[in-house]
């Protein structure tokens, strides 16, 4: 081989190699964008840099942010129930052992210090702990409710705590009530429930406080009606926000908005159909990352559905003070969450 | 090894990396007032992504890139039509396919008994099972009739004797609910006293996640006849992956029609 030829080669060898080694990866990843309008966003399922074989997930239910910007994850997996991540996905911290049913992640900013509520289905509890894990109290299922005789009937899902520090549970894969009580937990009062009027529900898989228009309501999932239900903060039904075809999960509010895993796809049930949904301060469907562009006909929003297979059941999405998107998921072969950046 | 093969090589690694990060696009949305039609039916798509196509087939063929494209509803008037549509875009890969197939409206069914359904699952009765309607994959739908028993007798009478050749049920897979195919499906001419067999057909069970109403077409020699039974058996001990392995398995039926 002569000097010249040699030369050329090398040059070949490592531009290709530049592309063999994952910046053609990263290039065609980038080049996609989730999502509609002003919110649309990069999607980066390394984020988490957790070594799998000292901190595994199994399904990873909900994530929240903390006082010092920590995101919080809470999975079913014992071997760590919560893990604590930096924003850059590097694990600070982890905890629990002692919550087969992981499902429902709340924090609650009380009196300066951070709490939070991990609803356990299989213990069929909501669960008050310390930010490090410390149960600071324990709700068992609600005796006062005539509806229910034991404890299995109760199945919680997820809790939102008001300013004053009332708690609401849904027991979304009970009985589908909204439980008030108070921040001792003293019980309140119920509402919602299965039926077939419009302040009923079905599969109350998430709750949250919305004040962005000055009055603080509640807005609570009705996964299985594809529908979130508005109700006054004493459990009076306002209306409904119909979500055709997406089954919605808990509704998370960041500013004017509020966001939500879909878990599937209404058209293609059990088949990993699912997206996130984001919606505007009047409710309307602004975009879908991974899901079909909004549609309204003579203000009738249409069905939703899945256009790109990037995510199986988003269960729960916690937005950052940088307005990013981290999405945790069930049933999804045990990865860890995905974040999503905005993109201006 | 050469530099050129190394060089080559690496391009290949690059473009299998390449493959393995596209994302695939879901499947577009068929549109359609019932599989089965009387004289003509229709059948829309829909997939809103920006940028991409949907093509589709008519002849049973897996659509491709230079499959047709879709524009417009397509008009359906062939018994056992078969459309096949994917959703394409630069940059992605096609998505799965989603067949739909058709069924044209059969010969009258007068009268039709059934062995008695599961009380829960009694639906609208056995009116449905001929009022073209499908319960979908919901099996709480009042258009499924669900049967827990070891076999399922269907009486069927029509208006006159007609040539018959193929028995059409139209029932549901869902195995997470213990919602099974039949094992087995017999069909009979009863018009005399003896009735006289037909055909006899065995089924595998498969195991599957999903949950589909399908159709289910048994064929036999054509006969002229006034009335027929089908006995249906369902599948009578649950396979041995399954979480209620041993147990009987339930049979759902929500449409029936004679060819």
């Amino acid at each position: 081989m002569n000097r010249k030829k040699f030369i050329h080669q090398s040059i070949l060898t490592t531009g290709a190699m530049a592309i063999g080694t994952g910046n053609l990866e990263a290039f065609a990843q980038e080049k996609i964008i989730f999502g509609h309008g002003n919110k649309r966003y990069r999607l980066n399922e390394q984020w988490s840099k957790a070594d799998v074989s000292r901190n595994p997930v199994n399904d990873c239910h909900e994530m929240v942010q903390d006082k010092k910007g920590r995101i919080i994850l809470l999975t079913n997996e014992t071997k760590n129930n919560v893990l604590i991540y930096d924003k850059s996905g590097k694990l600070l911290d982890n905890w629990g052992t002692e919550y087969p049913g992981a499902h429902g992640l709340t924090l609650f900013n009380e009196g300066g210090e951070d709490v939070l509520f991990i609803c356990d289905n299989n213990r069929h509890q909501v669960i008050k702990t310390t930010i490090d894990g410390r149960v600071l109290m324990t709700l068992d299922y609600p005796k006062e409710i005539s509806a229910y005789t034991k404890s299995d009937e109760y199945v919680p899902t997820e809790t939102i705590i008001a300013p004053n520090g009332d708690i609401y549970v849904v027991d979304g894969y009970g009985k589908d009530f909204v439980i008030q009580y108070d921040a001792r937990g003293k019980y309140i009062r119920h509402f919602g429930g299965r039926g077939e009027e419009s302040k009923h529900l079905r599969n109350a898989h998430g709750i949250c406080i919305d004040n962005r228009n000055g009055t603080p309501e509640l807005i609570v999932t009705s996964r299985e009606q594809n529908a979130f239900k508005r109700y006054t903060m004493q459990g009076e039904y306002i209306g409904t926000i119909g979500m055709p075809g997406a089954w919605v999960c808990r509704p998370v509010i960041k500013g004017d908005y509020l966001y939500a895993a879909v878990l599937q796809s209404s058209s293609s049930l059990w088949k990993q159909s699912g997206f996130i949904t984001i919606l505007d301060k009047q409710n309307k469907v602004v975009s879908n990352l991974a899901g079909n562009e909004p549609n309204y006909t003579n203000g009738q929003l249409q069905e939703m559905y899945q256009t790109i297979k990037a995510f199986s059941y988003p269960h729960d999405v916690c937005i950052d003070d940088d307005e990013c998107i981290y999405l945790a998921q069930w049933n999804s072969g045990k990865v860890y969450p995905y974040k999503l950046e905005p993109v201006a | 090894m050469n530099k050129g093969r190394i060089i080559f090589l690496m391009l290949l690694m690059g473009q299998s990396l390449f493959a393995q990060k596209q994302y695939q696009l879901a499947q577009p949305i068929g549109r359609f007032e019932s599989v089965f039609f009387d004289k003509k039916t229709e059948i829309s798509f829909v997939f809103e992504q920006p940028g991409s196509i949907i093509r589709y087939t008519s002849d049973g063929v897996e659509p491709t890139e230079t499959s047709q494209r879709y524009r417009k509803p397509l008009s359906i008037t062939k018994h056992l039509t078969i459309i096949k549509a994917r959703s394409f875009a630069e940059g992605f890969a096609p998505s799965e396919t989603i067949t739909h197939q058709f069924f044209a409206k059969g010969h009258p069914i007068a009268t039709i008994i059934t062995s008695a359904t599961n009380p829960t699952y009694a639906g609208g009765g056995v009116f449905t099972l001929t009022d073209r309607q499908s319960g979908g994959t919901d099996h709480t739908n009042a258009a499924w009739l669900g049967f827990d028993s070891d076999s399922i007798v269907i009486d069927l009478s029509l208006k006159k004797p007609t040539e018959i050749s193929q028995v059409l049920l139209h029932v549901l897979n869902n195995q997470g609910a213990w919602i099974f195919l039949p094992r087995k499906v017999e069909v009979y001419q009863v018009d005399g006293n003896k009735p006289i067999w037909l055909t006899s057909q065995s089924f595998e069970i498969t195991r599957e996640t999903g949950t589909e109403a399908k159709a289910m077409l048994i064929n036999f020699q054509a006969i002229k006849a006034k009335e027929l039974r089908i006995i249906v058996v369902p599948l009578a001990s649950l396979p041995d992956w399954h979480a209620g392995k041993g147990k009987k398995a339930w049979f759902f039926v929500d449409e029936i029609k004679l060819y």
